[in-house]
């Protein structure tokens, strides 16, 4: 800010100018002498506004005396960069000692420690902390949260020390179906594939595959899936020949494969589940017996104050991380005291907890001897429906009573979809429902569905056959029948 | 042992909240904050401009040409000739440029980068790369990343936990941890937590009720926190945040630019947001 403005004025010669240094000892020694560091950062901030909006043409100099204290603590970076950074963890460390409320001093030290941390991947931006950093972070953390265990700031620092950055979209699943001539691609997160955009390519027996790629979620906005259709030359019935499909994402250099076979009706890959990513993906300790410390620690704390929300959820976090199945009791009673700990956030609880089960549930799916894939999910009072990108090869999956207001269009992913049960929830419309290839039973008795034009929608699902609308305002209306028939033609409705 | 020695410390620091008393504002007082309004100010003819419909007053060509100029090599913009970098400036400069339908006229790849390079791993966003997260960075990059149509790149579920925990026993929002409520926050945390699709995150009825304490019954207009002195400022804001709230009383406010959603939709520009 003024720092660059001031460098770039006057050159470096100005900061490291003999004046310059001494006007800064002046100033180090009021602070030390009379004021704490806040104060100090305080009035330049406000010594600095008061002689900027005196006129805009004032002298470079006086840019130094900076704005409020967020912007002092940049600058103070600023400087750090030609100081020993171990004196500058020194200091954070100090002003953290008399008081672990200090947010920016906290961040102060993940930018100190920043450049440490090792590349998670190439191009995958800031991995984890070296473990001897990582133990010193975490010693100081274990202080402040014995300190004050409803103090957000130490386990907000928490987490962001055992965490890397978001990796960026990968790959997941290629599915392909001779039938619907289709291939599927699923990514970890939504993406955008643009008209005429080359991030995304593949290839069928060598050859490119010239069509438009489109979304799985039914509109061109940024999905998880992304569908191409295979051209109607490359396999003209009865014609079965083997396929082999190569596709690649043009930001991640590894390509993913399929081969489709002569007597398949379709074809997957699927990347293996890592299921200590699936509830925390930002995880980045590698090391299991860092997190069990933090577990243990945790633990401790919660006989002391049980009604730690920060270390509620941070328990939640190690424990999904560590191993989601073999914790899942933990987990469960850690969240039902956490929404008795923390009444004002109930809908963000509620959402944690639905994201704890669909990665159980997940991690608990189970093939078939006849290629079903089946995910159970009843009554566990989901309020949203996460890790779709993960339940791409399900065919049956119930979701019944739970406290879902609707479905994702993130559902689209599922192609291989026949049965789905969202009975006795909180479904007033199916707007933003995704077409369904293979849809064909779908149950939505007991749910506060009125009118027959919330389920438009449906008429994209080609194979629909079966709608279950028992229970609903909807199913006592008199025209009920007539309408849904009319909307939906040739599908079996059972109204009661 | 060491946890023992903790627990004799086991001291908690006062927690930095308000507490709103029982005869504080409870309904919202439209009339008294119409008159506060109307009798503020001398130059308000300025800012009717977009709302009267009256963009054809101004040279559309300078401003763009303006904001063109303050684009810098890595995406970000600077906030005026002195060149200070500020994610804050890169909202202004799309939501301005939306307005006038040329957002075309950046290198709109480039300040998006700028603007995801500003991520923490906290998921919120401060001013440049490095900065600690604030509110009022996450609601300038969160409508930046909204009006260039790149809220997918964030990682909701990530920033709508930091945003949540925004909101303290009072029912108000603060802007960083550890920090007093503030009505202004008010808005910034809660257009942020809607157009990031989680506004169920916090509890909205407790902070509408933050927000009426925050009313002057006498003068009209809002101050930041229950009892302090009222100005423009937060009465925007808690009048917008009030319409985030879903007070009927009050228009539909667009999160993104703060203006009332018939006006944006009169230019037709609505960006989309996160459900």
């Amino acid at each position: 800010m003024y720092w660059e403005r001031l460098l770039g004025v006057q050159g470096s010669v100005v900061y490291s100018g003999s004046w310059w240094k001494k006007i800064w000892g002046v100033l180090d020694g009021i602070r030390s002498g009379f004021w704490s560091d806040k104060a100090y950062w305080f009035v330049l901030g406000v010594a600095g506004t008061g002689l900027r909006d005196s006129g805009g043409d004032t002298s470079p100099h006086w840019s130094l005396l900076v704005a409020p204290p967020v912007h002092a603590w940049e600058h103070r970076r600023t400087l750090a960069a030609e100081e020993d950074p171990e004196a500058e963890l020194a200091f954070a460390g100090t002003l953290l000692s008399r008081d672990f409320s200090n947010f920016s001093a906290w961040h102060h030290r993940s930018r100190l420690l920043a450049p440490t941390r090792t590349p998670a991947s190439p191009g995958g931006g800031a991995g984890a902390l070296p473990p001897h950093r990582l133990q010193m972070e975490l010693e100081l953390v274990q202080n402040a949260v014995f300190t004050d265990p409803n103090d957000q700031s130490a386990w907000v620092y928490l987490r962001c020390i055992l965490s890397r950055a978001s990796p960026p979209p990968r790959i997941l699943c290629l599915y392909v179906n001779r039938e619907d001539a289709t291939l599927a691609v699923t990514f970890s997160r939504p993406v955008v594939v643009g008209a005429g955009s080359s991030a995304l390519t593949a290839t069928v027996d060598g050859s490119a595959l010239e069509g438009a790629w489109r979304s799985g979620e039914g509109r061109p906005r940024p999905s998880h899936t992304w569908l191409c259709d295979l051209p109607p030359d490359l396999a003209p019935p009865p014609a079965r020949p083997r396929l082999h499909f190569r596709v690649t994402w043009e930001p991640n250099p590894a390509h993913r494969e399929v081969t489709l076979l002569p007597d398949e009706n379709e074809a997957w890959w699927q990347e293996p589940i890592k299921a200590g990513e699936l509830f925390w993906p930002e995880v980045g300790v590698a090391e299991a017996s860092v997190l069990e410390a933090q577990v243990e620690t945790c633990r401790q704390l919660l006989e002391l104050e049980p009604r730690s929300r920060g270390c509620l959820l941070t328990l939640v976090l190690l424990l999904s991380a560590l191993d989601p199945l073999g914790h899942e009791d933990e987990i469960r009673r850690c969240l039902r005291d956490l929404q008795e700990a923390d009444p004002l956030r109930i809908g963000f609880v509620g959402d944690v907890a639905s994201r704890a089960e669909a990665a159980v549930g997940v991690l608990r799916m189970g093939a078939g001897p006849d290629g079903a894939v089946r995910l159970r999910l009843p009554r566990k009072a989901l309020t949203s429906l996460p890790l779709l990108e993960h339940m791409v090869l399900v065919t049956h999956l119930d979701l019944a009573g739970n406290d879902l207001g609707g479905l994702p269009p993130a559902l689209g992913g599922l192609r291989r979809l026949q049965v789905l049960d969202v009975s006795h929830n909180k479904v007033t419309t199916l707007r933003g429902f995704p077409p369904l290839p293979r849809l064909e039973e779908l149950h939505l008795d007991g749910n506060p569905i009125s009118h027959a034009s919330a389920l438009a929608p449906l008429a994209t699902c080609p194979r629909l056959a079966r709608l279950r609308l028992a229970e609903t305002p909807l199913a006592a209306t008199p025209e009920a029948a007539t309408h849904l028939a009319q909307l939906l033609p040739g599908i079996d409705i059972a109204l009661a | 042992m060491q946890l023992t020695f903790c627990w004799y410390f086991l001291q908690g620091t006062p927690q930095k909240d308000v507490t709103i008393k029982p005869d504080a504002p409870s309904t919202l007082l439209s009339e008294k904050h119409a008159d506060y309004i109307a009798s503020y100010g001398t130059k308000k003819d300025d800012y009717i401009l977009i709302l009267y419909d009256s963009l054809h007053v101004v040279d559309v060509n300078k401003i763009v040409e303006y904001i063109q100029n303050l684009q810098k090599e890595d995406g970000s913009f600077a906030g005026d000739k002195w060149g200070e970098i500020d994610t804050r400036f890169s909202f202004c400069a799309v939501a301005t440029l939306a307005l006038l339908g040329k957002l075309d006229a950046i290198d709109v790849g480039r300040a998006v980068e700028f603007v995801l390079s500003c991520m923490n791993f906290d998921g919120g966003f401060g001013c440049r790369p490095g900065s600690e997260s604030h509110a009022g960075q996450i609601y300038c990059c969160t409508g930046f990343l909204a009006i260039t149509d790149q809220l997918h790149q964030i990682n909701v579920d990530l920033l709508g936990w930091w945003l949540c925990e925004r909101q303290l026993p009072s029912g108000g929002l603060n802007g960083r941890p550890e920090k007093l409520p503030d009505v202004c926050y008010s808005w910034w945390v809660l257009a942020s937590l809607k157009m990031i699709g989680r506004l169920h995150w916090i509890d909205r009825e407790k902070l509408r009720c933050f927000i009426l304490a925050c009313q002057d019954e006498e003068t009209g207009g809002f101050a930041d926190r229950p009892g302090d002195m009222v100005d423009p400022f937060h009465t925007l804001f808690g009048i917008a945040g009030l319409s985030l709230l879903g007070e009927e009383q009050i228009k539909a406010v667009n999160p993104v630019f703060c203006m009332p959603e018939d006006v944006l939709r009169r230019i037709n520009v609505q960006p989309e947001l996160v459900s």
